[in-house]
């Protein structure tokens, strides 16, 4: 359990989690007023995870857990249980800023009446799950609030019911993410009912986990149950068709908080893990950072260069994870969670001047943007800051983390063998393709000069505040202090996670910083300037295998109806002869009480005539097939009786003698 | 290998073919002759003491006799009732 | 020459049941039980001989040949072909053979040679083993007479005869 401070249990009552959910209850306002309240309730919980912060600092060691009995029968014991960590508050202190500035943005963005109070419940019901994922101890608490955040993201991707992609898209998250929660749940009964280890805390006290008793299996499990909720290969391709939803929930979920569940997951799970699956789970994060970056190249909507390049980043998260560099893992979830954040909310801002452009409100095309023409140069500053945050520049934020990434990553290549090598070839090759991307989306995101007319569009300070925060806190001043080129020891809050920074020293912490840096900015050149000049036929092929994100969508959706149809026929049999059963009974009724007509033929004749189109030929079928049978069987010949009798004579001689 | 028992056999099973798959009903009643007979030398070759087949063979040919003459009116009725001994038309008890 | 017997006795068994008319089915059935009662005969039965010739020969084949005359419509012999399909019969029935054959194959006593007054033999097993079928085939035979007998009756009024040609 935790330590002293169990007892002042009452503090926890300030839990972040319970805010958002008091937002819900508040929902009833009318809807006018109900952005308000919910933003109220937003605020109060970032003033708690602030609250939460702050005790970390005075009492360094400080950890509690709070146990909710929920099942106590004899040989099954299952409670809730909540715990306070220092990393768990760190990350609900960032989600709870990234929702209040969401938050903020959407007053503006969702504003049409009658979609009010439908955002919201759906915005903090995201907010509730997500904050007590990230406070929860138990699995079976922790599994509780994955699943929940599954199915708000679920309904933020099909808010928009009228457009048609809505709800395929939404379909296709929650398959997806129930696909590795089945491995998830696996993963965790395994450790539940063999190790008997029910929540996190005790994972890293267990002696299960280091004997050979534990099953092989159980890190594979583990490791597949985080990949789809983090959009890493192969169950990523539900990320890109996700951006159907609205701005702002793609923006707080799909770039700063729900991925990030699933390096959440990973970090907690850490003990479990020896050196050949961390390597499983480097390489698989390496891969999914170059396959996003190569799509994202590829796209012409920006929305979904974005997802890509979510996905590349979470590769980056997964791969700092598996290095067992937790704190660079943290800090690079943290940083990405603004600078995405912000990118988003730039494609938002672009998008919905071109809503109110061409007022036709549910018709969000992604591949039609422009930014108004008297915020151009405001926006560039902003963007570019943005952009080259999410590159690793010296100067911003994504720099500190990305370095840190890479430091450690070369350390395990140095001393490891040739998969880290490998690893981290890949990772220095999406450094590049991230800064390509990064340049196109700066060029597609001006050069879209059509149609702009007017010149006074005034953009609600409500879209814009987000925008500026966001981008502001993605300097590396707000992270580093004076230390504007510092590493990652001198992160302000650093000592915050007590966790042991790995430093590197030597001639390698100057020179991987150069060369990573020299290939962000490379690349960022080359996609600014390569997007208008597409000269390379070649590179036309390699562009369309990136849209088609080697057409392994097609690929999932093949696999979907295939199996869709085969349930389908399997349905329509068994309704088929359910329904003909239940017919049955009334026409045999009918025919044995009126007509005196026995035989089976009459009965699949009448049951054609009356029923007509209800029992399709397929139920008839059968009764004409059995009647063929029993035709045989009871043509009234005795020899014919007579000849089952010796059948069966010989099978009892067989049975009794052989 | 004694063939009498073979023999026994061989027209068993030929007496139980006839009466399986012929249309004649009187052929059919030869068949279950047959079969009677078959049984018959069965007896004769598989006794434990000296004369048991041979009584045996007494009764099973009492029995066999009242059985064709049964059999004999039940065809010669159906032959009035049907005005055919086909057993193919007689197939009233579907 | 025992063999011989045999061999003739299943020439012609196959031949009544592969013959296509009628009479000559009768004809060798008589033949058939002719040579069964050689075979008693050579099994040193002469009273089954004998009472075979005269039940079976005289008694059952001549009822049969009665049937057949009084059951024939129209002219001439009426050939008649085969019911259902004759190839299931015929392994159904060598199935039924081989079975027989494996599962059940008698002890054959070498005493038949030796003792050869069986006529003795039977009458003491009939009033001292058997005595109770004896008793009970006199009752069947007297069952059998009177059912047969009350089937063959002139019948008073005569029930309507089912035209086959309608059902065609």
């Amino acid at each position: 359990m935790g330590d002293p401070q169990v007892h002042s249990l009452l503090k926890l009552i300030y839990l972040p989690v319970w805010f958002p959910l008091a937002g819900i209850i508040f929902l009833v306002l009318p809807s006018s007023v109900v952005k308000y309240s919910s933003l109220f309730f937003q605020l109060v919980a970032l003033i708690a995870s602030l609250f939460f912060i702050q005790l970390f600092y005075t009492q360094p060691y400080f950890s509690a857990t709070w146990n909710i009995p929920w099942i106590d029968i004899i040989g099954f014991k299952a409670d809730f249980s909540f715990r306070l960590d220092n990393i768990s508050c760190l990350i609900a202190f960032i989600v709870c800023i990234i929702s209040f500035l969401v938050g903020i943005y959407s007053c503006s963005y969702i504003s049409s009446k009658s979609e009010q109070k439908k955002f919201w419940l759906f915005l903090l019901l995201f907010q509730f799950s997500m904050l007590g994922l990230l406070f929860s101890n138990a699995f079976i608490s922790f599994f509780l609030f994955w699943e929940l955040v599954g199915f708000s993201s679920f309904l933020l991707i099909g808010f928009y019911n009228s457009k048609k992609e809505s709800g395929s898209a939404a379909m296709k998250a929650f398959i997806f993410n129930k696909i590795s929660d089945l491995f998830l749940l696996a993963g965790f009964i395994f450790l539940i009912v063999k190790g008997d280890i029910n929540s996190f805390d005790k994972l890293s006290t267990s002696g299960f986990i280091n004997s050979s008793e534990l099953s092989s299996i159980v890190p594979y499990l583990l490791i597949v149950g985080g990949l789809a909720k983090s959009a890493q290969f192969p169950l990523q391709g539900w990320l890109p068709h996700a951006m159907a939803g609205p701005t702002p929930a793609s923006a707080l979920i799909h770039a700063a908080t729900m991925v990030t569940a699933g390096v959440y997951l990973q970090i907690r799970l850490l003990p479990v893990y020896s050196d050949i699956h961390l390597i499983i789970l480097g390489m698989a994060g390496a891969f999914s950072a170059i396959w996003g970056g190569f799509c994202a190249i590829g796209q012409v909507e920006i929305k979904k260069l974005l997802a890509f390049s979510t996905i590349s980043q979470l590769g980056l998260m997964m791969v700092a994870v598996s290095t067992s560099n937790e704190t660079s893992a943290i800090v690079h979830l943290l940083t990405h969670a603004f600078f995405k954040c912000g990118l988003f909310l730039t494609a938002g801002i672009a998008l919905h001047y071109f809503i109110t452009k061409s007022s036709n409100e549910n018709e969000q095309s992604y591949s039609k943007f422009v930014l108004p023409k008297n915020y151009r140069t405001k926006f560039l500053i902003l963007i570019l800051i943005l952009l080259l945050s999410l590159t690793g520049i010296p100067f911003t934020s994504g720099y500190i983390s990305k370095e840190s990434i890479l430091l450690s990553l070369l350390e395990k290549a140095g001393t490891y063998d040739s998969i880290w090598t490998i690893t981290f070839i890949l990772t220095l090759l999406s450094v590049l393709l991230t800064g390509i991307y990064s340049g196109r989306f700066l060029y597609l995101i001006y050069s879209n000069k059509n149609g702009e007319t007017t010149s006074n569009f005034k953009i609600p300070f409500q879209l814009l505040l987000p925008v500026i925060i966001c981008s502001v806190l993605s300097l590396s001043v707000f992270w580093t202090g004076l230390h504007i080129l510092g590493e990652l020891d001198s992160v302000w809050f650093i000592s915050l996670l007590n966790i042991s920074v790995p430093s590197e020293s030597g001639i390698f912490a100057i020179i991987l910083p150069i060369i990573s840096t020299l290939l962000a900015v490379g690349g960022f050149i080359v996609g600014y300037t390569l997007t208008n000049r597409p000269r390379f036929e070649n590179l036309e092929y390699l562009i369309t295998l990136s849209i088609n994100q080697f057409y392994i969508d097609r690929l999932y959706s093949g696999i979907y109806r295939i199996f869709s149809k085969l349930s389908s026929f399997i349905n329509i049999q068994d309704k088929q002869i359910y329904i003909g059963f239940i017919y049955l009974e009334k026409i045999y009724d009918s025919l044995i009480y009126k007509e005196n007509n026995y035989s089976i033929s009459a009965i699949a004749r009448k049951m054609e005539d009356t029923a007509g189109n209800i029992i399709p030929s397929f139920f008839s079928g059968i009764a004409l097939i059995g009647n063929a049978f029993i035709r045989i069987l009871q043509n009234g010949k005795i020899q014919t009786y007579l000849y089952f009798s010796v059948i069966l004579f010989l099978l009892l001689f067989l049975l009794i003698n052989l | 290998m004694n063939w009498t028992y073979i023999l026994s056999l061989i027209l068993f099973s030929t007496g139980l073919y006839i009466a399986l798959s012929r249309r004649n009903a009187i052929v059919v009643l030869m068949g279950i002759e047959l079969m009677f007979n078959a049984a018959a030398i069965n007896f004769l070759i598989s006794e434990t003491e000296p004369g048991e087949g041979q009584t045996m063979i007494l009764f099973i040919l009492g029995i066999a006799a009242a059985e064709a003459a049964t059999g004999m009116a039940i065809i010669l009725n159906l032959f009035e009732r049907f005005s055919s001994i086909d057993t193919s038309d007689t197939t009233l008890l579907k | 020459m025992k063999e011989i017997i045999l061999l003739f006795i299943g020439i012609c068994g196959l031949f009544t049941a592969l013959s296509k008319k009628l009479i000559y089915a009768a004809f060798s059935l008589f033949l058939c039980l002719s040579g069964i009662a050689a075979l008693y005969l050579y099994c040193n039965a002469e009273l089954i001989a004998a009472a075979q010739i005269i039940l079976y020969v005289g008694g059952v084949l001549v009822l049969i040949i009665f049937g057949i005359m009084l059951s024939k419509k129209g002219s001439g012999d009426q050939t008649e072909g085969l019911l259902g399909n004759p190839i299931i019969s015929i392994l159904l029935v060598l199935f039924l053979a081989f079975i027989l054959y494996i599962g059940y194959t008698p002890e054959i006593k070498q005493s038949v040679t030796t003792n050869s007054d069986f006529t003795k033999n039977i009458g003491q097993l009939t009033v001292t083993k058997f005595l109770l079928p004896f008793e009970l085939i006199s009752f069947f035979l007297l069952a059998a007479l009177v059912g047969a007998s009350y089937m063959s009756r002139r019948k008073p009024a005569m029930p309507r005869k089912i035209n086959l040609e309608e059902k065609k």
